[in-house]
């Protein structure tokens, strides 16, 4: 056995700590700072300071795009999907963890390769589909398939499988409880820390969609966030004041949202799985 | 909860009600499964067969059977987009699981103040999408007079100014770099919401035993919370086989310098939007697909298959 | 928590429900109106007097670029009943949300074609033909190259542009003065006028610590007019002599330190307009339009145009009507105001010193005052003088991933990483890899 352990002194954790932060929030700085200077000043030199062309950019980022209609319709999209995904990948995730029926492994892997297929060329036949359905200009094409999340079936499933014991749900079972009252009022009380996380990631993905909305929504008015940070790039010229300020207001819900959900997850370090 | 009547405490709990019990299981993934066949089905099915036909995204389509499938047999370039993309994913998951577990270990075992604060600020990097991204990183590192080279070329770097992408190897780097920066502190707290389902009554245990942190940290933890293990390796898998924004936006949407950044997602992009072999676009992507899920069901059932303490 | 629960599934139901409502079935309302108001829609050369406040209704038009959205307000003004909306969407996702479009057959009524894949765009029958709506009776006041380019292989027109984008040299006068001994821009156009002349100006250029070029690149632009024919005649691919030149030109250029070093559309590209050591850019209209003319502030007044050894034109923007829509008529109105009716095209040309594809309004702001950051120097005057000598148009299809698959040959070799023989070899085997079907010829 090793004798001598792998100590990490506090000082160089401490400074690991310190260097990765400055990493991830250097490049936040750049955003937000760049987003008030001229397109210009960006281009000629490397700003460290705040500069003074907030309200231009804001003007010129107006006039190309009605920012604030797209953060609407971003949230008007995203919240819904997010919660989607958090309650019925939930559900999803624990019928496949805690029930043994008929092809449940043939089942699953249909869940799994449903996200393996490259989705570029996918779009096609999407919006074919919503042009069937006669959705191109709506958004439950985007609420919608919440519903059958992959991602989060697949991480909530070994939540679950970790942390729920099967006695966990005999004994609720055995006092007569319903299926799904043992799953609204143990399971998904206890596994909040994890379906916390994934709302926060599904919260973002959604929230960062570009091709989809681009090329299924057809009226300017519906378009999302990053649609329209991508039209204030015009063809010739990209003006990089009014585009940083885009970037850095689409940012800023993300990061209240995080926030808001990280509560959940620090709850989560101290409630574990004891009942 | 009603308390029932402990004379009723029903007896009859016999196959009956297991199998009845495990129907629910269906009902419970049914909502998947009904949405998939509305929205996920048709567009996958679509994407296959165009790969069986010849489609300039104008014309009406033809098929042309599985020329294709042969064409994509002899394709230099395939091949090189996918050394490419398997070149990037490793640059880029091997430190990203790295220091995610090494600050795993480091929250679970330390007394760190601000866990919190760290955890915030190494998620960040997830929040903005892959374009703003490129064209950040692009802004910091594109030409002599850029940021970066500023800064190397005043510290006196032999070498600077460099020209970041006319390099291969550095491009390719960056590539890797800006894919570990937005997804380590990703990694890092879907594995710490992974192991808040571990009891802390078994470090407790271990530790009466003598184990110390290290050993704790790869003998108990690890090997408790593999399921996540197992999510992070797979989604990291598909996601970077899959790997499109990043590079297009940080190449000229060639992949270059001499191709080193062309990933399959851009080539059959490319080949789709750019040059209208829209049949052809789609066999790479179902090759691609038929990949993926190869060595993700191999991974899949090697790595529940091993036994641990804990039967999955 | 239940209570939590049901809250957020409610919401979310309302959000869902908010999220339907805001979808009303748009139609596009049929210009039943319009035709009834517009009595003969053929190629009639007197138009049939019409008040236009009585034509209604909306069409959509989708763009690449900016530029259509100047033009909506003045249309308004003559047609105040007919609604336009323009969505920009960008150029690097363009096709694929047109091609969408198209394949599920609901386009818009007029959409945009950049030089790259104009091209393919007018071979295919969703642009319709203009000759319908009496376009013929312009063609005399169009430059030809425009024209040629909307027009198939067939000789069916199918679109038009507001622009036309010759090309020359757009340089800085102080430093042609101080290096070279006069900033006149025959004179300089004379040191200039072949590659070999160019290359010695460089050195001197150089020699004096000034970067003759922005960048090499720029150059293309002026290497594609200068070749005998296009990328493809008949299915076989062709590299032109004069772009084997040219990539030594651009390994000199690049050996030499005879530019700046960094990449068309870059940050530094832009800042080399206002640099003190930058002498010239090789683009044309719209490289003076957005690069130099909103950068050159301290510069304003110091630069000219001169002509290039090869005359060129490069870009461009064309316009066509969906074949599938049910609103030409009110499209054409919108296709016309803003490409052939000198009125509204002369406004857009002087407020954007846009040089645009009518002669007549180019022959006419030429005799008007010059451009102050050209030093006086009237651009429409320069430019009407390029045009009479643009050769044969050269564009293909293949364009625009050819374009770009010699950029990348062209870039491994002056990098070093290739050699000149192995650099066409891979340009050609990209070639083929794009469009399996060319042979190449020898």
């Amino acid at each position: 056995m090793k004798h001598h352990s792998f100590h990490l002194s506090a000082l160089s954790i401490r400074l690991l700590l310190i260097f990765l932060t400055l990493l991830c929030a250097v490049p936040f700085l750049v955003v937000f700072i760049n987003s008030s200077h001229s397109s210009l000043e960006i281009i000629q030199k490397f700003n460290l300071l705040p500069g003074d062309s907030v309200t231009d950019n804001y003007k010129t980022m107006q006039s190309l795009v009605d920012i604030w209609r797209g953060f609407v319709n971003s949230i008007v999209i995203t919240v819904p999907y997010t919660i989607l995904t958090g309650y019925f990948g939930a559900m999803i995730a624990y019928g496949f963890a805690k029930f043994n029926f008929r092809f449940k492994n043939v089942l699953y892997a249909i869940v799994l390769v449903s996200m393996m297929l490259p989705s570029q060329l996918t779009i096609i036949g999407f919006y074919r589909l919503c042009l069937n359905l006669h959705m191109t200009n709506s958004y439950l094409p985007f609420i919608i398939p919440g519903i059958a999340n992959a991602t989060t079936v697949f991480f909530l499933r070994g939540i679950i499988e970790q942390s729920i014991s099967d006695s966990m749900i005999e004994a609720p079972r055995i006092e007569g409880c319903s299926e799904f009252g043992i799953f609204n009022r143990i399971v998904l009380p206890c596994i909040m820390p994890g379906v916390a996380t994934m709302c926060i990631f599904n919260f973002v993905a959604s929230w960062n969609a570009y091709m989809g909305p681009l090329i299924i929504l057809q009226r300017k008015e519906l378009y999302t966030m990053p649609v329209m940070i991508s039209m204030i790039k015009g063809l010739y010229v990209t003006n990089y004041g009014a585009m940083y300020l885009a970037i850095a207001i689409s940012v800023i819900p993300i990061m209240v949202v995080f926030a808001f959900f990280s509560r959940y997850i620090i709850d989560g370090l101290t409630t574990g799985s004891e009942k | 909860m009603i308390q029932p009547d402990a004379r009723q405490l029903p007896r009859k709990k016999p196959r009956r009600s297991t199998l009845a019990k495990d129907r629910y299981g269906l009902l419970f993934i049914a909502p998947f499964f009904v949405v998939f066949l509305i929205f996920g089905l048709y567009p996958i099915i679509s994407t296959f067969q165009l790969s069986l036909q010849k489609w300039d995204g104008m014309m009406p389509a033809f098929s042309i059977g599985l020329k294709n499938y042969t064409r994509i047999l002899g394709d230099q370039v395939f091949y090189l987009s996918l050394w490419n993309t398997i070149r990037i994913w490793l640059g880029n998951a091997i430190p990203q699981f790295g220091i995610a577990l090494l600050l795993v270990a480091v929250f679970t075992f330390s007394k760190i103040h601000g866990k919190n604060f760290y955890r915030a600020m190494f998620y960040l990097p997830n929040l903005i999408t892959a374009t703003s991204v490129g064209l950040l990183f692009n802004l910091l590192l594109d030409g002599d007079n850029s940021p970066i080279n500023q800064l190397l070329t005043a510290l006196n770097i032999s070498g600077a100014p460099i020209s970041f992408f006319q390099s291969k190897v550095l491009t390719s780097g960056l590539v890797s770099f800006v894919q570990w920066w937005m997804w380590f502190g990703y990694t890092t707290v879907i594995i710490l919401a992974g192991t808040t389902t571990v009891d802390k009554s078994m470090y407790e245990a271990a530790m009466v035993d003598g184990a110390s942190k290290p050993q704790t940290f790869w003998r108990i933890t690890l090997p408790l919370i593999k399921p996540t293990l197992v999510y992070l390796a797979i989604t990291s898998f598909i996601g970077g086989m899959q790997l499109f924004d990043v590079p297009l936006t940080l190449s000229n949407n060639l992949g270059d310098p001499g191709k080193a950044v062309l990933t399959v997602s851009m080539y059959l992009y490319n080949q789709g939007f750019k040059n209208f072999n829209y049949g052809y676009s789609a066999t790479i992507s179902c090759v691609l697909f038929l990949l993926i899920a190869g060595m993700s069901g191999f991974a899949y059932k090697a790595m529940r298959s091993k036994d641990g303490m804990y039967k999955l | 928590m239940k209570k939590t629960l049901a809250m957020i599934l409610v919401f979310a139901m309302a959000c869902t429900m908010f999220a339907c409502a805001t979808t009303p079935a748009t139609e596009t309302t049929p210009a039943d109106a319009a035709q009834a108001a517009i009595a003969e829609p053929t190629a009639e050369a007197t138009q049939a007097p019409v008040d236009p406040t009585t034509l209604s209704g909306s069409i959509t038009v989708w763009s690449s670029g900016e530029e259509l959205t100047r033009f909506v307000e003045g249309f308004n003004a003559v047609y105040p009943n007919i609604k336009v909306e323009v969505t920009v969407v960008p150029n690097g996702e363009f096709l694929t949300k047109l091609s969408t479009a198209i394949s599920g057959g609901e386009a818009p009524d007029l959409f945009t074609g950049e030089s790259d894949y104009v091209k393919y765009l007018v071979e295919t029958p969703y642009w319709t033909d203009l000759s319908q709506f009496g376009v013929d009776q312009y063609k005399d006041n169009i430059w030809e190259y425009v024209l040629k380019i909307g027009t198939d292989s067939k000789g069916v027109t199918k679109a038009l542009s507001w622009q036309a984008s010759p090309g020359g040299i757009i340089y800085r006068r102080d430093i042609a003065k101080a290096v070279l001994g006069t900033d006149d821009p025959a004179a300089v156009a004379e040191m200039l006028s072949s590659n070999a002349k160019m290359m010695e100006v460089a050195a001197k250029m150089s020699a004096a610590g000034i970067k003759m070029f922005a960048t090499w690149q720029d150059i293309m632009n002026m290497e594609f007019t200068n070749r005998a024919g296009g990328w493809v005649t008949d299915g076989k691919l062709s590299i032109d002599a004069n772009l084997s030149v040219y990539m030594d030109m651009a390994k000199t250029i690049v050996d030499n330190g005879y530019d700046k070093n960094c990449d068309p559309w870059s940050g530094e590209w832009y800042a080399a307009v206002e640099s003190a050591d930058c002498f010239s850019y090789i683009l044309p209209t719209w490289g003076y339009q957005f690069l130099i003319k909103p950068s050159a502030v301290t510069t304003s007044g110091q630069w000219g145009m001169c002509e290039a050894p090869v005359p060129y034109v490069k870009g461009g923007t064309w316009v066509g009507i969906y074949d599938g829509s049910q609103n030409k008529d009110l499209a054409w109105l919108f296709l016309q105001y803003c490409t052939l009716n000198e009125e509204s095209v002369k406004a857009y040309a002087s407020q954007y010193s846009e040089y645009v594809a009518l002669k007549s309004v180019d022959q006419a702001l030429a005799k008007e005052a010059g451009d102050p950051v050209l030093g006086g120097q009237n651009l429409y005057e320069f430019y009407n003088g390029v045009m009479a000598k643009i050769p044969a148009d050269l564009m293909t299809q293949y364009d625009g991933t050819l374009n770009n698959a010699f950029l990348s040959a062209v870039k491994s070799y002056v990098s070093g990483a290739m050699t000149k023989d192995e650099a066409i070899a891979q340009f050609k085997a990209d070639a083929l890899n794009a469009y399996p079907e060319l042979t190449i010829a020898e």
